[in-house]
């Protein structure tokens, strides 16, 4: 014979599924989440780029994705990382479930059914303990529905069965927790679904616009640091020169040559331009750093959204997948050094042009994703889930010293 | 057992149960109340007056700012207590998505009733509140008294020893409550005791054992109706005399064994005193007969404080001697209804009480009378800036 809390329990999560089931939303999403993995399906990658399959009418487009550059099942990773999870997971999907949930709490507390419920002999905090619960694990219901069937279509499709994929289901559940948390503090005290929903869409929209914010001023701060260098190493070749110039090195034809082009004046007005240069740089560099800080902290305190969503391209998508991907699409980029032909077969090369970094620069961008990378998994989902307890902590306050 | 181990005879045994909400508005202060085991009990009161705030604090759905006391012999609002009680709630709200035995099968469920327990009490229970041919539609399909009886039947699927009712008869048509009426005899024939919280006052005179009257968050009343009622109970003696009015009452207190007074004929400050409403029509004279019996004297009727048959009789002579022409002689008793009219009633001023909550004041410096105004007036001015101040009801009990 089941034990009453375990028959409670049961009673609470088979409530919680009638109550979805009653919704048509729950299983619209849910029949969207197919169409999506089928639709994803479709897509094929020829040598010239992508196809797509309908047995009927199968239009080809050029694109840079093909499958000289990527695996069939590399292709498919990122079509589920970026469309399947990056798209519809995490924006339509969560929408259309936060709107399917966030009335469990304030039906749960409206007068005339949360009497019935608080008489029986459960105790409050694991009366709402367990409502939060079930509600999350019919998100995880249609997370992992949406899952499996990219589980399936990498596998068919793309030949390599990749159990990680199935990580999309805790991740995206994890993220989904953090907008449901503040969706039933709302709803403990508004009462309204309504209220509860704009007022959690503002809140995601202030997680999302800090992380937003914080990685924005992070491109610029790298994109300053690399400046920084660029122009330090300019100096010391600039320096250099100088000093080679100054020291009779170059006092045979090539030196010549040199003091041809530019004089010795010249050139030390210019490095003490550069360095000018680099001070307001290292100034910039140190005013985006204390902004970054600040934007950091905030963002350490608050949920990680987008971070906790990215943490499946670090479980999926292998770095040498990644690192190929990139070098195909990768242009050379011009080298700053001025080589000068010194005649009789010698050269010089100087390193004589302005240092200029754009925040679009490959290295940037790759020391922008490094660093990003290289934040641990405990401080994206660690701390993610501390303001959730927080926030749960806050709730489970409310309910359990409330007069209903 | 009780919370300290010793076995209570008690349904319900609370002391000292207060409430005060933000605001200060205080909606029970210090109610005691004992409900015995297999009795049918009544509280009543007008609204706002803290019946269902009581109820829900016994049911721990509202956390009670002092309680002292045991259910069922288990402290007030534990596991213990909460499980062998069912529960209807005023303007309860199922589930619209839940047919009428899924509510059953759910709120058992909450109670720990196991699976096989369930389904063969579903059944009995949908049979009892004559549920069984809606038993697979959905609520939200359900009338307002159809619902209650799916309530009620909620209230009894786990075999509860003791259940509290908050207007069950609420929105149920008169054949309906007759049914509930009969439930709620072959409840307290099997020995569940019934605790009702209900307006309807001929409904709970009908089945209660005993009842309470609350009135302000505060216990008025609480006993049999015959104990409430003893002092109350009365002959009436209805005659006619073929005078004008006040002539006939003359004439009939001039016939009455009894130093009588005659009562002005503008209306008073006892114009809605209790007696008065009990009786119908005001006094014309008050006294006391010679055996020591309370008489009042209206038009065509002659009232005498009694339950003893004997003590009318002399009276009755005197009457006939003078030619007064008896009609009826009445033993009356107060209906439960009169007796929560007098509880409501201030007997001092004879108006009607304030029925909800009190709200409490903030302390401020006590206001100095007028030096020309003597020290009652201005306790009397305070008095009266104090029932100004009081709070609307503010639950719906």
């Amino acid at each position: 014979m089941a034990s009453p809390a375990l028959t409670q329990t049961v009673a609470i999560f088979r409530d919680a599924y009638r109550e979805l089931n009653a919704k048509r939303l729950f299983w619209f999403v849910l029949a969207i989440s197919g169409l999506v993995v089928a639709a994803i399906a479709t897509v094929g990658l020829t040598p010239e780029g992508l196809q797509i399959n309908l047995g009927f009418w199968n239009p080809s487009f050029p694109a840079p994705f093909n499958s000289e550059v990527l695996t069939p099942a590399t292709f498919y990773k990122m079509m589920f990382v970026n469309l399947g999870i990056g798209i519809w997971l995490t924006w339509a999907a969560s929408i259309l479930a936060l709107i399917s949930v966030s009335g469990i709490f304030p039906d749960f507390i409206a007068g005339g059914s949360i009497e019935l419920t608080l008489s029986k002999p459960i105790s409050r905090l694991r009366l709402f303990f367990t409502k939060y619960i079930a509600a999350l694990l019919f998100v995880a219901l249609q997370v992992a529905v949406f899952t499996g069937g990219a589980f399936l279509l990498i596998g068919l499709r793309g030949g390599v069965w990749e159990p990680s994929v199935l990580l999309a289901i805790p991740i995206v559940l994890v993220f989904f927790s953090y907008l449901f948390c503040v969706c039933t503090l709302f709803g403990l005290l508004t009462r309204s679904t309504i209220a509860s929903l704009l007022l959690t869409g503002l809140i995601w929209l202030g997680y999302w616009g800090i992380g937003t914010a914080e990685n924005v001023v992070l491109l610029f701060d790298t994109n300053q640091s690399v400046l920084v260098e660029k122009m330090e190493e300019e100096i010391d070749s600039r320096r250099q020169t100088i000093e080679a110039i100054e020291s009779g090195e170059a006092s045979d034809g090539a030196a010549s040559a040199i003091l041809a082009r530019m004089s010795l004046e010249a050139r030390k007005a210019k490095l003490a331009e550069r360095e000018e240069d680099l001070e307001r740089a290292r100034s910039s560099q140190g005013t985006l750093n204390r902004w970054h800080t600040g934007l950091f902290v905030a963002k350490t305190v608050l949920p990680k959204t987008s971070e906790t969503i990215g943490l499946l391209d670090r479980f999926l998508i292998a770095d040498e997948e990644m690192a190929l991907f990139r070098e195909q699409n990768q242009s050379s980029s011009d080298s700053a050094a001025e080589t000068i032909d010194l005649g009789d077969g010698q050269s010089i090369t100087i390193e004589n042009q302005e240092a200029n970094v754009d925040p679009g620069d490959s290295e940037v961008v790759e020391r922008l994703e490094d660093e990003i990378k290289d934040r641990p998994v405990w401080w994206v989902v660690g701390t993610s889930l501390g303001f959730e307890a927080v926030i749960l902590a806050w709730c489970a306050f409310i309910f359990c010293r409330r007069d209903f | 057992m009780t919370a300290n181990g010793i076995a209570s005879d008690y349904a319900i045994d609370i002391l000292n149960v207060s409430k005060t909400y933000k605001g200060r508005v205080r909606a029970l202060q210090d109610v005691a109340m004992r409900v015995e085991r297999g009795e049918v009990f009544g509280l009543l009161g007008p609204n706002g007056a803290g019946k269902s705030t009581l109820v829900k604090i016994l049911m721990t759905v509202i956390r009670a700012s002092k309680v002292h006391g045991t259910m069922l012999g288990s402290k007030v609002g534990s596991k213990a207590a909460l499980s062998r009680v069912g529960y209807l709630p005023e303007h309860h709200r199922f589930p619209e998505y839940l047919t009428g035995a899924q509510v059953l099968d759910y709120y058992a469920s909450l109670a720990g009733v196991p699976r096989k327990l369930r389904q063969k009490r579903i059944g009995m229970l949908l049979d009892l509140v004559d549920m069984t041919d809606w038993a697979k539609t959905r609520v939200k399909g359900y009338s307002k008294g159809m619902r209650q009886r799916i309530g009620i039947a909620q209230s009894l699927m786990n075999n509860p020893y003791l259940v509290l009712l908050d207007e069950p008869t609420d929105g149920v048509d008169p054949q309906g409550r007759r049914e509930i009426r009969k439930i709620l005899q072959r409840l307290k024939a099997q020995g569940t005791t019934v605790f009702l919280n209900s307006h309807l006052l001929s409904e709970l005179e009908m089945v209660c054992d005993r009842v309470s009257i609350l009135v302000q968050g505060r216990v008025s009343m609480q006993g049999t109706i015959d104990e409430l009622t003893h002092d109350q109970r009365r002959y009436e003696i209805h005659l006619i005399v073929p005078q004008s009015m006040s002539e006939s009452t003359n004439r009939v207190a001039e016939s009455i064994p009894a130093s009588l007074e005659r009562l002005p004929d503008e209306p008073n400050a006892l114009e809605d005193t209790r007696m008065h409403e009990l009786t119908g029509g005001r006094p014309t004279h008050t006294g006391r007969l010679v055996s020591g019996e309370e008489v009042e004297v209206r038009e065509g009727r002659v009232s005498i404080k009694t339950q003893d048959a004997e003590r009318i009789q002399s009276t009755v002579d005197q009457l006939r001697q003078n030619g007064i022409i008896i009609t009826a002689i009445k033993p009356v008793r107060p209906s439960l209804e009169d007796l929560f009219m007098a509880a409501i009633t201030d007997t001092s001023t004879g108006e009607k009480l304030h029925a909800g909550a009190e709200r409490g004041k903030k302390r401020k410096p006590a206001k100095a009378p007028p030096p020309e105004a003597p020290a009652e007036e201005a306790q009397e001015q305070a008095s009266d800036e104090n029932q100004a101040e009081e709070a609307e009801a503010v639950t719906n009990g």
